[in-house]
């Protein structure tokens, strides 16, 4: 009796055991989609519904920094992933590499129901190359400027403000090389702040000293901008991180306001790729078509802070202020200068 | 299928059983000894990792001291308060720098010391940097603004004499240091001038690596160091990509590859043994190390692991020690479980082999006896049976022997008996008829053996039958047979002889062989024998004829005058083989029961009133038919047969008197004929109290006859004894009346109270005036002696009316009744029609009617 009782369970772990190892198998017959992103774009309740809508397997990858993206899609000329999150600027690498494939724009159909500046691909850099679509708008965060409510009593409109000698030594400005000369650039007035000359630069490079002087510090994540904010006598935040950082603030108990700059703020806008090596381009195409769908976008908006391209943009009008970022004309040039400043080079060594 | 037995059952078993004991014996051992290895290991590993920290911290405050050391230096202090640029500011420098150099030089884990101004956007004042080549001293014009740096403005606010300990990080400040790049730590002090305010802060940058190097330097080669900081962030890594991840935008963290180190963060915990997640394999123990003012609450945490091979290096080494003395043991055991089965099975095989082999009649060879165990007992108990079986058999044999000697041979002599006689005899007629020699078969037979019995006892009889048997058989030929068929007879068959003469010639041997006298347990007594001869072929051709022949001869011999031989003439036959089978069939009759008493009624002739009945013998021989007494008493007294039969008689006869008694019925007296033997021979007056006793008969009822014939032998004898019977109250006839030769004198000295006249008086009276003439003296001699009278034998009416005449007590006859069987008589008295009832009538004419019948009747043996 208890033999056979044995038998029974012994005859179930084999069971069991066979299920296991052959499901993967099973599941290989399904079609597979890799998909590579940041944290929070692609949430396992969306993948899961996606997964059951479509009957196919999918695997999502996070990356945490551009690097990291940047080596893992370029690995086995990019056979590894099918569809990846990058922001514009960065795009422009993997199209020049080859890395990324056009995207057959007719098989995102809810690509029709995005905001009209992101149905505007041509306007939008880096996007459209030889007339062909090498990615989809999927969310952007501007870079604005958060103010203390409690110290600034008129809410400032230009990013000139962090220079101002009244708020010396309360500024938290970014400790990154690329958006600093942007950012000075456009206040100098510059063409192109992102393909500045050297005499643009070097100035620029002078008015970034004048800036550090003016700073309590660089700060280095939202979390960091936070314990400062709480630590010190902070007015102006430089947002290197958007709304991210105001929800941050917020979330922390601090009384700040957010503007656009009238100069215009520099944005980041993340979109969805396909890889060169892809082994499904219409499944990858039917993910990105997916995270286009109303529910699914909010739900960025909703969990992460980030702003989507389908419901309309909070900032009210300054929509048109963004200004996306776009490749440098020499970011190593940028980090030397910056690297310079930061090691507290004086003003006249420029 | 048997050499699957017991042996290879149990070493299987056993086999198994130690293989199993010993691998779970081994597994546990291995198990628990790993855990211990592991837990050892981890108590190791967390108890170096308490020390490193403590090492840390200690480095940390020693550092800090060196920090506030050279802050309170008077150059410093000169420094704080110099006013403006002069030569003695300038010499107060350089004596800094000088010291600085020193400090540096002397702490190698130190990349940088500088004295860094509040003002000026935290202008470094002094800096002393330690480059590739040395130790530098930074001119004028490259030092650097670090006002916006978290341990110049960080410090520039913590108390004075107190001190600041930055976050861990990569410098990225430029300059030809060489802690560029380098994870570094700063520990800096406020300087303070005269006024008391903040100067500036004295800063010295600290090469975590350095500091690490100096304090993990006795660790092993297999102990891997991880430091983190307060967000987990990789400062320490075996893989150095892993570290300040979050200076390059990415994040390593603790946290990921060793969950449990959360509860250290979340504060829930200030150390940590294992945290090894699932599929690790390495052990590990975390210790948050708090450094830096308390206020400041700045930690590290400190983790050092190793792998887990390296840990159970020593496991392994048990393991494989542990699996090699399981198999030992587990060979042991099989070799040990082979042994017992073979121990066990090999004695149980010869056993059964031995039992195999065994026959009856030999002793059972190859048993383990010698064994002590329960084997050996079995072997024991088998051999013990064998030899049961054996003895067994033996004296099976031997019996069977007996039981062949028995059936051949006279126990007593050793002589061959009967059975083994006639078996000769067949076989020496059948050598006869083929030779054609005679054969004689010699009767012999032992005179007066039965006194010898009766007066010296059976012991002594045996005895002389011992000696004649060994006469015997020595004087005769070695091919002759003597036998002894029984009794004191014994045969001797003569073969090949010529004629019977020979047969003769040894008669005369064997008949003066008698002539010596026995002599047994001091008896001297002679014996002489009886010898009758009959030859084949002239006296018969079968055996039985001559056995028989040769017996009659024998009797003959004895008639003879015994003590001689006579040889088988054919007119012996008849009336010797007659007297041989009457002797023989007597013997068992009364066993048989073949003897039963016929009742005959007596009347008083006056009254025709029963008065008594008779009891008469009879013997329904098996073949013969109903024998009459005078056919067979005579043979009973001459054979001493008399004495059973005469008291079965009285017995009988009483019990069958009170059984009338008990129906109600008055038969009168019941009248026995006493033979003379009975008499002379036994106590006659026991015997017959005996029987009345034994039967509940009384006296009164009982007659006893006794003939005339015998009284008038034994005249005197019979007086003594006749008068204990009168004592007893029974009543005495004289039977056959007449034909003696009675004395008067005689007769008068009788207790007798009847005379019964003999039936040839009463049968001749009628017609013979001589017996008319005694029958009526008789009556008239008994009324003088005051005697009853009772006639025997009536049978006619004539008879009748004469005795009637002459005044006859009583009669007796055929004309009454002839003698019935009990049942019969008992059914007379119960009708009544016996003229005991005073009723004769037609009743009586019924019984005269019966009384025609022609037979003769005796009632006593003369």
């Amino acid at each position: 009796m208890r033999f056979n009782r044995i038998k029974r369970c012994v005859c179930l772990a084999l069971c069991a055991l066979l299920l296991a190892v052959t499901a993967p198998a099973v599941s290989v017959a399904r079609e597979h989609l890799r998909v590579l992103a940041w944290p929070g774009y692609a949430d396992a309740d969306l993948v899961a519904q996606f997964e059951k809508r479509f009957d196919v397997a999918v695997s999502v990858t996070f990356v945490n920094s551009d690097d990291e993206l940047w080596a893992k899609v370029s690995a086995n000329k990019s056979a590894n992933y099918d569809v990846f999150a990058v922001n514009t600027a960065e795009l422009q690498r993997f199209i020049d590499e080859g890395l990324a494939a056009p995207i057959n724009l007719s098989r995102i159909i809810n690509h029709a129901s995005q905001l009209p500046r992101f149905r505007a691909l041509e306007s939008i850099p880096g996007i459209v190359r030889d007339g062909k679509v090498y990615a989809v708008p999927y969310t952007f965060s501007e870079m604005g400027l958060i103010y203390n409510r409690k110290s600034v009593k008129k809410a400032p409109d230009s990013m000139a403000a962090m220079w101002l000698p009244e708020f010396r030594g309360k500024v938290l400005a970014y400790n990154t090389s690329n958006h600093n000369f942007s950012l000075t650039g456009l206040l100098m007035g510059v063409k192109r702040p992102f393909q500045m000359t050297d005499t643009e630069m070097k100035q620029a490079a002078k008015e970034l000293v004048k800036l550090r002087r003016n700073v309590l510090t660089f700060y280095t994540s939202p979390e960091d901008s936070v314990r400062l904010f709480k630590e010190h006598d902070v007015a102006l935040i430089f947002a290197n991180y958007g709304m991210q950082q105001v929800h941050a603030l917020k979330a922390a108990g601090m009384d700040v306001g957010y503007v656009i700059p009238r100069e215009g703020a520099l944005a980041w806008l993340d979109v969805w790729a396909v890889t060169r090596g892809a082994s499904n381009q219409q499944l990858a195409e039917k993910w990105i078509n997916y995270t286009l769908e109303k529910s699914v976008s909010q739900s960025l908006t909703k969990r992460q802070g980030l702003a989507n391209t389908v419901t309309a943009f909070q900032g009210g009008g300054a929509e048109s202020r963004l200004i996306w970022l776009e490749p440098l004309e020499d970011h190593r040039k940028r980090r030397a200068l910056w690297d310079r400043i930061m090691s507290g080079d004086s003003l006249e060594t420029f | 299928m048997m050499r699957l037995s017991i042996g290879v059952k149990l070493a299987v078993w056993l086999a198994l059983f130690a293989v199993f004991s010993s691998g779970l014996t081994g597994y546990y051992l291995y198990a628990r000894s790993r855990a211990m290895l592991i837990e050892a290991a981890e108590d190791k590993l967390l108890t170096a990792t308490q020390v490193l920290a403590r090492r840390f911290t200690t480095q940390v405050t020693q550092i800090s001291r060196d920090v506030q050391q050279t802050a309170s230096l008077p150059m410093v202090t000169a420094i704080a308060n110099a006013a403006v640029a002069t030569p003695y500011l300038d010499l107060q420098k350089q004596q800094l720098e000088q010291a600085f150099q020193a400090i540096l030089a002397a702490n190698p884990e130190y990349f940088q010391i500088r004295l860094i101004g509040a003002a000026n956007h935290g202008m470094e004042l002094v800096r002393v940097d330690r480059d590739r080549n040395g130790l530098t001293v930074v001119r004028q014009s490259d030092l650097q603004e670090k006002s916006h740096l978290p341990y110049v403005f960080e410090a520039l606010r913590v108390q004075a004499g107190s001190f600041y300990v930055s976050q861990i990080n990569i410098n990225r400040e430029q300059g030809a240091h060489e802690g560029l790049n380098k994870p570094t730590m700063r520990i800096a002090t406020p300087v303070l001038n005269a006024a008391g305010e903040v100067f500036g802060i004295l800063v010295i940058n600290v090469d975590l690596k350095g500091i690490f190097q100096s304090i993990n330097a006795e660790l092993p080669n297999n102990i891997d160091v991880l430091l983190t900081n307060q967000q987990g962030d990789y400062l320490v890594h075996p893989d150095e990509s892993k570290t300040f991840g979050f200076d390059n935008g990415r994040s390593f963290l603790i946290q990921h590859d060793f969950k449990d180190t959360e509860r250290i963060f979340s504060g829930k915990q200030e150390s940590l043994v294992r945290g090894t997640q699932h599929g690790d394999v390495s052990a590990a123990a975390f210790v948050k190390v708090r450094y830096g003012p308390q206020s400041a609450n700045r930690f590290v945490l400190l983790g050092l692991t190793t792998p887990l091979e390296s840990v159970l290096a020593g496991s392994k080494v048990l393991g494989i020690n542990v699996l090699r003395m399981t198999v030992f043991f587990s060979l042991v055991a099989l070799v040990l479980a082979l042994a017992i089965s073979r121990f066990l099975a090999h004695p149980l095989r010869s056993m059964a082999r031995a039992i195999n082999q065994f026959s009856i009649g030999k002793p059972i060879i190859g048993l383990p006896i010698q064994r002590t165990d329960e084997i050996g007992v079995l072997a024991q108990s088998f051999q013990l049976m064998a030899s049961k079986l054996n003895t067994q058999m033996d004296e099976l044999k031997d019996q069977r022997l007996h039981f062949d000697n028995l059936a051949h041979q006279d126990q007593i002599t050793g002589l061959p008996n009967r059975l083994f006689f006639m078996e000769q005899l067949a076989r020496g007629l059948e050598n006869a008829q083929r030779t054609g020699r005679y054969l004689a078969i010699l009767f012999i037979d032992l005179d007066r053996f039965k006194h010898i019995n009766d007066s010296l006892g059976h012991q002594v009889g045996d005895e002389a039958l011992k000696i004649a048997a060994s006469r015997l058989r020595a004087h005769v030929r070695t091919q002759d047979t003597v036998a002894r068929l029984g009794g004191d007879e014994f045969t001797v068959l003569l073969e090949g002889l010529h004629g019977p003469a020979e047969a003769a010639k040894v008669g005369r041997t064997l008949v003066d062989l008698f002539a010596d006298p026995f002599v047994v347990d001091q008896h001297e007594f002679f014996l002489s024998c009886s010898i009758g001869i009959s030859i084949y072929p002239e006296n018969g051709t079968h055996a039985k004829d001559l056995l028989r022949n040769a017996d009659a001869a024998m009797y003959k011999a004895k008639e003879e005058g015994r003590n001689g031989f006579q040889f088988y003439t054919a007119d012996m036959t008849s009336e010797s083989f007659r007297r041989v089978v009457m002797e023989t069939d007597m013997r068992h009759a009364i066993e048989q029961r073949e003897f039963e008493l016929y009742y005959q009624p007596q009347v008083d002739l006056r009254t025709m009133q029963l008065v008594s009945i008779e009891a008469l013998v009879r013997w329904k021989h098996p073949d013969q038919g109903l024998l009459l007494p005078a056919e067979f008493i005579p043979l009973a007294e001459e054979t001493g047969l008399i004495l059973p039969l005469g008291e079965w008689v009285l017995h009988t006869a009483c019990r069958q008197r009170k059984a009338w008694h008990d129906l109600g019925l008055n038969p009168g007296r019941i009248a026995v004929n006493l033979s003379g033997r009975q008499v002379t021979h036994t106590n006659l007056a026991e015997v017959v109290q005996a029987a009345l006793r034994d039967t509940g008969c009384h006296a009164q009822w009982l007659e006893l006859e006794l003939s005339e014939n015998f009284f008038m032998k034994e005249a005197e004898r019979c007086i003594e004894v006749l008068k204990q019977i009168k004592a007893l109250g029974i009543v005495l006839a004289i039977d056959d009346f007449g034909i003696g030769y009675s004395s008067l004198v005689h007769l008068k000295k009788l207790p007798i109270a009847r005379l019964k006249i003999d039936r040839s008086f009463v049968r001749d009276a009628a017609h013979d005036p001589d017996d008319e003439a005694i029958v009526r003296a008789i009556i008239a001699l008994a009324g003088n002696m005051n005697l009853k009278v009772v006639a025997e034998g009536v049978e006619t009416r004539e008879q009748l009316a004469l005795l009637t005449k002459l005044h006859c007590d009583e009669i007796q006859g055929f004309i009454l009744a002839q003698p019935i069987p009990a049942e019969q008589m008992t059914q007379l008295l119960r009708e009544g029609s016996l003229p005991h009832n005073g009723v004769p009538g037609e009743k009586r004419s019924r019984v005269l009617k019966l009384a025609d019948d022609p037979l003769a009747e005796r009632t006593a043996p003369s």
